[in-house]
């Protein structure tokens, strides 16, 4: 079997390598994307612009205010007097979020009355409005923690209970370091580029060449034929994923914090679901057209669009939410993002490494019992 | 003893039938040309035989192997070259020979000399490394020869090898099948568009509209010929020559190149009578021998 195999690695290496613009761009890509996406993305949030109107003028939102500047990703450009002149300033995007101070915010929050300060934020884009809306729960979190603790101390209660004023916190990625969190987005796009639509193209071409025919008639199975068509693309996936880790941990500083294993395992594993849909679209599209709207339709569109990639799937419709469910990309993302984010071992991520192993096993047979009864041709 | 042998075979693709219930036989160190015009049938026959294409109906034998119940019993057996010489276009003329030679896991060595002797008899030294979409068809079509042939198969299929190919091509095609025939004991089906190619057959086996029309030696196909054949020079209108001879009786079928017309007519017509019936000057007809172009129009003629 190996022996048979080789030939064809062989000869689809040195066809890939003389396609020198495919080869470079099959690699290349991934991390031209990764700096594109990573530096417009953290440009956006270092120049959020805030417009502030605070009635309160007490060392509280002083504080909080100061606070926010600090951390690089804000830039105060108005101060307003009403509320209704901070509404106008995000309307005509002179600002991308406001905050407003109702009078006597911090006595109300000291005793747990209703709250009194207002966020707005721009939401049209969807993205960076998204970042911007959890570092500011965040940093709300963390300053009123803060505050809390100081209260406590200052009038010497320790046990007295204190409920949290927001329940959303980000707690990984702290530093809204968004390149990072696109990071298992792309592996993903990447993967089902080389993986899917790469394998499918480069089948239908022999096809399409009537090569496959000649070959076919040689002493060797279909399934030798595919695998050896699958492998090459396998492993450029494999080196174009790995120079983007690698690259992220060099210029974005990715935490390296996660398992090697089980990240190989999650990228294994969805490459195998990528190949099983590039073998089954070869197996029904008899040009390389046909074969590519079909791929970039039943696996690159999804990739990208509903896999929490690019947009949060809590933001999407719930019939749509619902289909995200049979969307690999989606549990391979979320893998990703634990074990390189959070660094999450197996047990916590254990649902979605099953339902991602699954989708696999399926996918795969799925091709093969198709190629089987129906030949490649 | 024949070698394959093909029983009432027959494919249909949706309602229409591309080949219909034909049967043959051939027998072993021949060439056996399948000529006929386009849609005849003769790449699906091929690739039935080879196991290419299921049939919906028949047999095919190659020596006792059952080709449609076991497709992967004689492949080791078959070299193929399809139609229009399907080669890697990003890889080298070597690149794909030796690409094929591995996969028939032929010994480095053993492979290298084969390469050099087929490099050798086939001109391609100069092309060697040359990426085969920077190649000319003639030189394709030898490339493809040579990748079809390396391992040494006793059962050549060759569709159309010699379309788009120049005469002297076509001649050295013909001379290497023979010669690569009489030393591997190997037998050969070759289909072509080009009916003058029958002489370079043992047999022939004339397709047309799925079925077999006809099918013998090429000089017992000539010799059984049942109708005479006239060449003459005209003046006249294409329009005004169709006119007479549509209407003169006993004229099979007729067809004008140039300013030149070739008439068959039945066996009992004669120079005189077929001056006499169209009209036309005796001293410019000229009675000619026939082709296979003739024997082809005469059948295909309703
Ligand atoms: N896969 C297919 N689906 C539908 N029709 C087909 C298919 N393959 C062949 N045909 C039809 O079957 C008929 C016979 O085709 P075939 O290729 O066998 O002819 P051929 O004699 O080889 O002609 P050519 O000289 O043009 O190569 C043609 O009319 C062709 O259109
Ligand atoms: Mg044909």
């Amino acid at each position: 079997m190996i022996r048979r195999i080789l030939p064809f690695i062989k000869k689809e290496f040195t066809e890939i390598l003389r396609d020198r613009l495919s080869i470079t761009s099959l690699l290349l890509l991934p991390s031209i994307l990764l700096f594109l996406y990573g530096y417009a993305i953290s440009l956006d949030i270092k120049e959020i612009k805030i417009s502030i109107c605070d009635k309160e003028r007490s060392e509280f939102s002083r504080e909080f205010t100061d606070g926010l500047i600090s951390s690089g990703y804000f830039r105060i450009t108005a101060r307003r007097e009403s509320p209704n002149e901070i509404e106008s300033d995000l309307r005509t995007s002179k600002s991308q979020v406001g905050i407003i101070f109702y009078p006597s915010v911090y006595k109300n929050f000291l005793r747990n009355n209703e709250p009194s300060v207002q966020i707005l934020v721009d939401g049209s884009n969807a993205q960076s409005s998204q970042y911007t809306l959890n570092y500011l729960v965040g940093a709300i979190e963390r300053f009123t923690q803060n505050a809390i603790k100081k209260e406590l101390i200052r009038i010497n209660t320790i046990q007295t209970p204190t409920e949290p004023l927001l329940t959303e916190r980000i707690l990984f990625n702290p530093l809204l370091k968004s390149p990072l969190y696109l990071i298992p987005g792309l592996i993903a796009f990447v993967i089902m580029i080389t993986g899917a639509i790469s394998t499918t193209i480069s089948i239908v071409k022999e096809k399409e060449n009537r090569t496959f025919e000649q070959v076919i008639l040689c002493p060797v199975s279909p399934f030798t034929l595919i695998i050896g068509k699958i492998i090459p693309y396998f492993v450029i996936s494999l080196v174009s994923s790995a120079i983007m880790i690698l690259l992220s941990i060099l210029f974005f500083d990715l935490p390296t914090k996660g398992s090697l294993l089980f990240l190989s395992y999650a990228v294994i594993i969805f490459l195998l679901c990528a190949s099983g849909f590039g073998m089954l679209i070869s197996t029904i599209s008899s040009s390389q057209q046909v074969a590519f709207t079909i791929a970039a339709f039943s696996t690159l569109l999804p990739t990208i669009i509903l896999s929490g990639f690019v947009f949060p799937i809590n933001n999407m419709p719930e019939i749509i939410q619902l289909i995200t469910y049979i969307v690999p990309a989606k549990y391979f993302i979320a893998i990703l993002r634990g074990i390189l984010l959070k660094g999450s071992s197996l047990s916590e991520l254990y649902p979605e490494t099953l339902s991602l192993t699954i989708f696999a096993v399926l996918i795969v047979s799925a091709s093969i019992i198709r190629i089987k009864k129906k030949g490649i041709i | 003893m024949e070698i394959i042998s093909v029983k009432s075979l027959t494919k249909r693709f949706g309602n229409f039938t591309a080949v219909d219930n034909i049967s043959f036989g051939l027998k072993p160190l021949t060439i056996n040309g399948f000529l006929g015009p386009n849609g005849a049938g003769k790449t699906t026959t091929i690739k039935m035989i080879c196991g290419l294409l299921r049939p919906d109906e028949g047999s095919i034998f190659i020596e006792n192997i059952d080709v449609i119940e076991n497709p992967e019993k004689a492949r080791e057996k078959m070299g193929y070259m399809s139609q229009n010489f399907s080669l890697y276009p990003d890889l080298t003329a070597r690149e794909n020979i030796l690409f094929f030679a591995d996969l028939y896991k032929i010994k480095k060595s053993e492979r290298d000399n084969r390469y050099a002797e087929l490099t050798d008899e086939l001109n391609l030294h100069e092309y060697q490394n040359t990426l085969t979409s920077d190649l000319p068809l003639g030189i394709r079509q030898r490339v493809a020869l040579a990748s079809a042939v390396i391992h040494h198969p006793v059962l050549l299929f060759l569709d159309e090898p010699t379309s788009g190919v120049d005469p002297i091509s076509r001649m050295k095609f013909f001379d290497f099948i023979r010669k690569y025939i009489n030393s591997h004991k190997a037998t050969a089906i070759v289909s072509t568009h080009f009916l003058t190619e029958a002489a370079h057959c043992n047999e022939i086996f004339l397709f047309n509209r799925g079925k077999i029309i006809l099918s013998g030696q090429p000089a017992e196909i000539i010799q059984n010929f049942r109708y005479n054949i006239f060449e003459t020079k005209t003046s006249l209108l294409t329009g005004e020559i169709k006119n007479i001879l549509n209407n003169s009786e006993g004229i099979i079928e007729f067809y004008i190149f140039g300013k030149r017309v070739r008439i068959i007519t039945e066996e009992d017509i004669d120079i005189q009578q077929i001056s006499v019936r169209t009209g036309i000057d005796i001293s410019n007809i000229s009675v000619v021998a026939p082709s296979f172009e003739d024997v082809f129009i005469s059948l295909t003629n309703d």
